[in-house]
């Protein structure tokens, strides 16, 4: 689960990183003193928790919750003000925690998240509807999620590449990325997106999947690296 | 040889040894942030006592709390530490309870660099 840490005191971010080492299954994709900041970070990448502190200058930890128009991380509040827990409810986080936070109750608050995600993934794409349907030029056409290998934007429309064929659909790449499972597809520059089981081999800034070459943004470098687990 | 853990008059270390969990190196990182960093917070304290900018004292307090909390004295300040960040208080008790406050993290300070001391 890719996870960022969002608060503006320093020794709260390295007590909340040492504090995600006690599940695996954390991945820190990063750290963000200031919530402006973290918020072009997380429409950037594919981020799946927010662990977001309250009070920070300038733009606070429920302003940025407030901000995400569509596809909005789940978000655990951690604070040192109890005063802010039913405002953080009322958004629909996935829990609100008090500083300093005891590790059983980090724990906690980590598991409801992975409950919650499992229940996004299930709803989203469960083995009754892996698939999705897509309007190519004047056919509705059903395809499997996991045939496709990419998705490119070109203006208004997004190329869906399969094996054996290329779909053009009037849609944006964030669109598509919302409706795509995040835990096969990932962004790896801002015209790209990638099914991360399709690579086929990364050589410097290109994976090569099928036949097709498609390029990595610095910016998405480490993401990839971290999801392909490269051993 | 099992050495004997030093206790403090303020700092209660038990929260950071309990996240560190035997991770020396969290210890401290933790210890020189707060030994870097609170300085410049008290400094940034006094300067806008000085100056009468109260709503910047309330700032500083407030970003100061988790630190404080994480080296385990915030029960030490809290009776200060809320009212003149959460209230309005007089001006006059205002100014007493962040001098009563700075002293204190002074006072935590120098533990804080021994403690620090003693993790090389």
């Amino acid at each position: 689960m890719n996870c960022l840490i969002i608060d503006d005191n320093e020794i709260a971010r390295l007590t909340l990183r040492q504090l995600t080492m006690l599940d695996p299954s954390l991945n820190v994709v990063g750290e963000c003193s200031d919530a402006a900041i973290a918020y072009a970070a997380i429409v950037a990448s594919q981020i799946d928790l927010l662990l977001l502190d309250i009070e920070m200058p300038g733009m606070s930890g429920i302003e940025l919750a407030k901000s995400f128009v569509q596809r909005q991380p789940m978000i655990i509040f951690t604070t040192s003000k109890k005063d802010y827990a039913v405002e953080a409810f009322e958004l629909n986080v996935v829990d609100f925690i008090t500083k300093p936070i005891a590790p059983a109750r980090f724990l906690q608050a980590i598991a409801k998240a992975k409950e919650t995600l499992k229940n996004k993934n299930d709803k989203s794409f469960g083995p009754a509807d892996e698939f999705m349907f897509i309007r190519d030029s004047n056919v509705v056409r059903r395809l499997r999620i996991n045939d496709i290998l990419y998705l490119e934007a070109k203006g208004d429309y997004v190329r869906i590449a399969t094996k054996d064929n290329l779909y053009t659909i009037h849609s944006s790449l964030k669109a598509m990325q919302d409706k795509l499972p995040a835990h096969i597809f990932l962004k790896v520059h801002r015209s790209y997106i990638i099914n991360v089981g399709k690579i086929d081999t990364l050589e410097g800034g290109t994976l090569v999947i099928g036949q097709n070459l498609v390029p990595v943004s610095d910016a998405y470098k480490n993401l990839l690296n971290k999801r392909m687990q490269i051993i | 040889m099992e050495l004997e853990e030093q206790t403090y008059r303020l700092l209660d270390l038990s929260y950071v040894r309990e996240i560190a969990k035997g991770d020396v190196a969290y210890e401290r990182n933790v210890a020189r942030l707060f030994v870097d960093i609170i300085p410049e917070n008290l400094a940034s304290l006094e300067r806008d006592m000085a100056m009468g900018h109260y709503a910047k004292v309330k700032t500083t307090l407030h970003h100061m709390q988790s630190s404080i909390s994480i080296m385990g004295f915030y029960p030490k300040l809290e009776k200060y530490m809320e009212p003149t960040v959460y209230t309005d208080l007089p001006i006059a008790l205002f100014r007493t309870h962040v001098h009563i406050i700075i002293a204190i993290c002074r006072e935590a300070l120098v533990e804080a660099q021994h403690y620090l001391h003693s993790l090389d």
